[in-house]
């Protein structure tokens, strides 16, 4: 039986997008779609059904802004992006690194989680 | 969806000539500077210029004095010959005139420099030591150089292994190129409002 989802890590090439009102370039950004797994056992015990359902996708990315843009707690905050074939994925954002900053480059690490029912 | 290197104007070329001024760190001959042939830029010299307090590695407003000592410190010469080095030094300031050569000498150590890695925004403000002891650090413990030889190492190339170093001991560290400037450029006109 073949798994009905990915499971990896997807690499995207840079882009951008928008978090907050403020664009981004994405360096560096990666997916991973999960497959959960859901086993089911008889009354002794003994495995009787399996069934495999997508997770949730994560990712991680670099992103990169002008210094010059206000310094923001980017937790909480969603930014979506088209994949090549058109679809749209929305995802927010988990976590932040401490940025780092070199004359008009400022740039962090974040990770994030897939979203539903957001647009 | 457009790649960032198609959509942003001139990125691809800071990113060409990025790849080029790193390859070409590794070719051991002399630069050209102010129409003299100086030695690529170490550790050492920029420690010795930081020492005289030289306005070019101090952040100040250069003067025709601090032209001359870049010029001089950085003659092959200056080891062996101090007065040659003085001499030539003044010669080519002469022929270049101050203000070019100041232009000049800003544009060698900042491309020498180009590769040093960017400072964490919440960083204490009072640091523990000098920045060049971290570049010593990581050579020498990593590689087993001597000081001297580290000291000796030209900053373009001993700032590149010093990424290496960084980025294999954390698959996931910053480290910001000169090139993502022009992207900052281009994120500055697209954030600020109209």
């Amino acid at each position: 039986m073949s798994l009905p989802y990915n499971v990896g890590v997807t690499l995207y090439a840079s882009f951008t997008a928008t978090i907050n009102a403020v664009t981004y370039v994405f360096n560096s950004a990666s997916l991973t779609q999960p497959t959960n797994q859901f086993q089911v056992t008889d009354e002794s015990n003994v495995p009787s059904g399996l069934a495999l359902t997508a997770g949730w996708a994560t990712g991680t990315a670099e992103i990169q802004v002008n210094a010059s843009a206000d310094q923001q707690d980017l937790r909480g905050y969603t930014f979506a992006t088209t994949q090549f074939d058109g679809t749209s994925r929305t995802f927010v954002i988990t976590d932040q690194s401490p940025s780092i900053s070199k004359e008009n480059v400022r740039t962090c690490s974040i990770s994030y989680t897939e979203v539903t029912g957001l647009s | 969806m457009t790649s960032i290197v198609d959509q942003i104007p001139g990125y691809r070329e800071a990113v060409a000539a990025e790849e080029r001024r790193r390859l070409l760190a590794f070719v051991a001959v002399n630069e050209d500077l102010c129409g003299l042939q100086v030695k690529p830029m170490t550790l050492g010299h920029i420690i010795t210029l930081s020492a005289i307090r030289n306005a070019f590695v101090e952040g100040m407003e250069p003067r025709i004095s601090d032209v001359l000592q870049v010029l001089t410190i950085l003659h092959p010469h200056y080891e062996t010959d101090r007065k040659k080095a003085r001499k030539e030094a003044i010669k080519a300031i002469l022929k270049t005139g101050g203000m070019v050569a100041a232009q000049q000498i800003q544009g060698f150590i900042r491309e020498a420099l180009a590769d040093l890695p960017g400072s964490s925004d919440d960083s204490e403000k009072a640091g523990k030591w000098a920045w060049p002891a971290t570049l010593v650090d990581m050579l020498a413990s990593e590689y087993g150089w001597t000081e001297a030889e580290i000291f000796s190492c030209p900053v373009k190339r001993a700032l590149q292994y010093m990424r290496v170093i960084t980025r294999r001991h954390d698959p996931k560290a910053i480290l910001v190129n000169e090139s993502d400037t022009v992207k900052a450029s281009w994120l500055e006109k697209l954030n600020t409002p109209k």
